[in-house]
């Protein structure tokens, strides 16, 4: 809750910035910060990495402010640039990709069936999330951006189809296809724990 | 039916393993991070370059190539109008005839005077 006469809401900071008050800005950043370094993070795995794209998130936006209608909330627009910004550096990434899915299973099964039967609650050494980001590494981008979006920052498909600038058949479509490919990647492994 | 919550449960496990939710930063992090973004904010956009600059990267080269061609071209002797070399050495010596020089008007005098 906000003090008497301080914004309460995203729209009232967004104006305030439009003409020209730079401080409502700050609060926005505070007020996002969190889940735009999440998005980073869950999409780039390095920390530092995701910090630097956040902060190139966060100019973005404020450069594109001005022509920023209130179409959508805030925090979708928002959402828009960060998916932009974190698959075109997913991209750049994918081109100098140079391990193959096939050559990680071979090397690091024992350590991915370690990892699916890990308690949820435990929480990653350093190897594990590092193992992590490789597999990840290995999902091409846009599938990995919209199961980033959905699983992780728990937005509804609809927020996916604005984040992605896509349709809403397309995000069923590219969930679908991108839950299937990667549980199929992994059925070897998955198989045992089944039993 | 079966079917679908075994996927549904090995799809959790999945999620579990390599989409977790990234630890939230804490409130100093995040002040930290306002403060960087804010001075990057400030800072003074880097001063545009002139079309002209620019255009002078490429500029400076091409005009350079095209002076020294034409210098090349004001400077080297027409072949069309110089004989080469040997030719110009054979005309001087004795192996080749100096031209038959056509007659003057003193000489048709001389041949109308002579019939």
């Amino acid at each position: 809750m906000g003090a008497p006469g301080s914004p309460t809401d995203d729209t009232e900071l967004v104006s305030r910035v439009q003409t020209g008050g730079q401080d409502a800005f700050a609060e926005l950043v505070r007020r996002h910060h969190a889940w735009v370094l999440g998005l980073c993070a869950a999409t780039l795995g390095d920390r530092t990495a995701a910090d630097d794209a956040a902060q190139e998130v966060f100019l973005k936006a404020y450069k594109s402010l001005p022509r920023f209608k209130g179409g959508s909330s805030f925090s979708t627009w928002l959402h828009r640039i960060a998916a932009n910004h974190c698959l075109d550096l997913l991209r750049s990434r994918a081109r100098r990709k140079t391990e193959s899915w096939d050559e990680l299973l071979e090397n690091e099964g024992e350590h991915i069936i370690r990892l699916l039967a890990m308690p949820p609650d435990e929480e990653h050494g350093l190897e594990d999330a590092d193992l992590v980001q490789r597999v990840l590494t290995c999902l091409p981008p846009d599938y990995r951006m919209v199961l980033t979006l959905r699983e992780v920052q728990g937005l509804n498909y609809d927020e996916i189809a604005t984040a992605m600038d896509c349709s809403l058949d397309s995000v069923k479509a590219r969930l679908q296809r991108a839950r299937r490919d990667f549980a199929e990647c992994l059925r070897h492994f998955l198989e045992p724990l089944n039993v | 039916m079966k079917d679908r919550e075994t996927d549904e449960k090995l799809w959790t496990r999945v999620v579990a393993a390599f989409l977790r939710i990234p630890t939230r930063p804490s409130s100093l992090e995040t002040e930290a991070f306002v403060s960087k973004v804010m001075a990057r904010l400030e800072r003074p956009a880097p001063a545009e370059t002139p079309w002209f600059a620019t255009g002078l990267r490429w500029l400076v080269p091409t005009v350079s190539f095209a002076l020294a061609v034409s210098a090349l071209l004001i400077t080297r002797p027409d072949p069309m109008l110089t004989p080469p070399e040997d030719i110009a050495l054979l005309a001087d010596g004795a192996g080749v005839s100096p031209q038959a020089s056509s007659p003057t008007t003193d000489d048709l005098v001389a041949m109308v005077m002579e019939r």
